[in-house]
């Protein structure tokens, strides 16, 4: 299964890179510290039972992972390229459709890990300071949408180091889009705030509705941030958030994989 | 039966034209040697050859089959000039990886890493991350990951590179022994001297066109159809000595410094014996006879010198 190989082959290169500990070890500390509010200001409404969950593992985390995936994955391609491995890879047995996805799976599946430790991370962290935590299928359901949240990256950075063989200005293009998305969706939400009337549907089709919420609407949980959604007016869709995430991510691998098919190595 | 054909073949960057109507054949278990100058195109015809590059026209055929053809994949090892092998693997797991997408069963996989890691010294070496290796030992980590599949069809761009002279021999004895067992191999390779008495054929190549190709004979006797010979005598020479040897078939242009005389001879007609008795008729003792034949890098030098 030439495929495994390849998948086995990024997932074991993605756990060796040093900038894959640490963006564990800052998530896990930022974790620690969102955890820790409730106990640093006890007036604070919250659930106990719930406060892995929605302090833990949904406030920075999908952020942490998102700015994780871009670290772990930048390279994944340009370098393989510039290195000449391509050129290796590109006389074996094995189809371009099936070297792409080997890797695409592959750093889904590293980033995917950083996500299940610090998940589980925040499940034990809160257990020993608040005691033990409810709605364990709500970590399931949070793990699997934040790693899922984080395809979208995965695939547009991978687009975008096959397009410019650069590592950088693959990292840097994505992260550009991030910060460019949010600001777009804050703008809507402002104006609904503001009570200015703009067209909102706008949002359902921004990728930035499907990985910044995704995991918030699964888990069903309303965070400040789902709040003022909803003070804003606009209903959270986990469905139109994860078609959101799975078009991107496909309209990104075929473009990539357009790209791929016609990359001649050095 | 034709292992490797080209057709009419052109590949261009942009508007630079690295490879000009090249049409090479290269035969069953035949150890082949591409040569020329830096920029020839060298690379990019066994790019080509390996499926890696397209072409802009023209045709390549390994096996019978298009190269880049899935099915030539599993029977083809190419070594590129600039390897570059994941530095994060230890030599034995990047050589696992490379077997896994060749389908190759973990022990048998396993028993060829041992047997070519053997050969090439690299044994002890083999669980050290790749990271931690010197340029000979990439370079011999190469020679295993091209022999790894067994190919029935070896690309060798510069192998020789890095190695010392130790496994410089190695290396020459595996080529000698793959070619043996029915491999074909066309290695590319700026040190001449490693493939003087290694390849059966030849094709020179300089400016993206090949100036000579065929058996290594062959493309030598085109461009030099003459070896020396060196006598050195006991005494100096007289005018009646030289005259004596003028007659001798096949001698020409004869030169003599003191009791040293050079004179050019036939590729195929060896006179020597004729000579010696010659010498001895005229009451001179030869001191030492020796016959130079062309050297592969003289060949090259005449050959890329009259494209130039």
């Amino acid at each position: 299964m030439s495929i495994l190989s390849i998948v086995k082959y990024e997932l074991r290169w993605n756990l060796r890179k040093k900038r894959f500990f640490i963006f564990l070890l800052v998530s896990l500390i930022l974790e620690t510290f969102t955890i820790l509010i409730p106990l640093s200001i006890p007036q604070f409404p919250v659930v106990k039972s719930r406060i892995g969950l929605e302090f833990g593992v949904l406030t920075l985390h999908p952020f942490i992972t998102m700015l994780a995936s871009i670290a772990i994955v930048m390279n994944s391609f340009p370098e393989e390229y510039n290195s000449g491995h391509l050129s290796i890879l590109f006389t074996k047995p094995i189809k371009r459709h099936l070297i792409l996805l080997g890797k695409t799976l592959g750093s889904l599946l590293s980033v995917s890990i950083m996500v299940l430790f610090s998940t589980v991370y925040a499940f034990l962290l809160s257990w020993i300071l608040y005691g033990a935590q409810s709605h364990l299928t709500g970590y399931l359901i949070a793990f699997l949408s934040i790693s899922l949240s984080s395809l979208f990256f995965v695939t547009f950075i991978n687009l975008l180091g096959i397009l410019t063989k650069s590592s950088i200005a693959s990292a840097l293009f994505t992260f550009l889009l991030y910060i460019t998305l949010t600001v777009l969706e804050g703008f809507l939400i402002a104006s609904q705030l503001m009570g200015i009337r703009v067209d909102v549907s706008y949002l359902y089709v921004m990728p930035s509705y499907g990985f910044t919420h995704l995991p918030h609407t699964t888990v069903g949980i309303y965070t400040l941030q789902s709040s003022l959604l909803q003070i804003g007016g606009i209903p959270l869709d986990s469905s139109i958030c994860l078609i959101n995430i799975l078009a991107y991510s496909l309209l990104f691998y075929i473009l990539s994989y357009y790209l791929f098919r016609r990359l001649e190595p050095p | 039966m034709t292992i490797i054909q080209a057709f009419s073949l052109r590949k261009c960057y942009g508007n630079l034209e690295a490879l000009k109507n090249i049409n090479l054949q290269i035969e069953e278990s035949e150890l082949h040697g591409l040569v020329g100058p830096n920029g020839a195109g060298k690379t990019t015809l066994l790019k080509l050859i390996a499926g890696v590059l397209k072409p802009t026209s023209g045709e390549v055929k390994v096996l019978g089959l298009p190269a880049g053809h899935p099915q030539t994949y599993h029977k083809l090892g190419f070594l590129p000039e600039y390897l570059n092998f994941p530095r994060h693997l230890t030599g034995r797991e990047a050589l696992l990886f490379y077997s896994d997408l060749y389908d190759i069963p973990r022990p048998d996989a396993l028993r060829r890493i041992d047997e070519l890691s053997s050969q090439m010294g690299l044994e002890e070496a083999l669980d050290r991350h790749i990271s931690s290796y010197s340029r000979g030992m990439l370079q011999r980590l190469g020679l295993i990951y091209a022999f790894l599949n067994d190919p029935e069809v070896v690309l060798l761009d510069e192998p020789a590179t890095g190695l010392d002279p130790t496994y410089r021999m190695k290396l020459k004895e595996l080529l000698k022994r793959k070619s043996r067992e029915k491999r074909t191999i066309l290695i590319s390779s700026h040190v001449l001297s490693e493939l003087e008495n290694l390849v059966d054929s030849l094709t020179i190549i300089s400016k993206g066109q090949i100036i000579a190709s065929g058996g290594r004979e062959e493309v030598i006797r085109r461009f030099s159809p003459y070896n020396l010979l060196f006598i050195e005598l006991n005494k100096l020479p007289t005018e009646k000595f030289l005259r004596e040897l003028e007659k001798i078939s096949g001698v020409s242009d004869i030169k003599v410094d003191g009791r040293n005389i050079v004179v050019r001879l036939p590729y195929d007609d060896d006179v020597r014996e004729e000579i010696s008795r010659t010498i001895y008729t005229l009451r001179f003792l030869p001191l030492s006879i020796t016959m130079r034949k062309i050297s592969l890098e003289e060949v090259y030098l005449k050959a890329v010198g009259e494209k130039h």
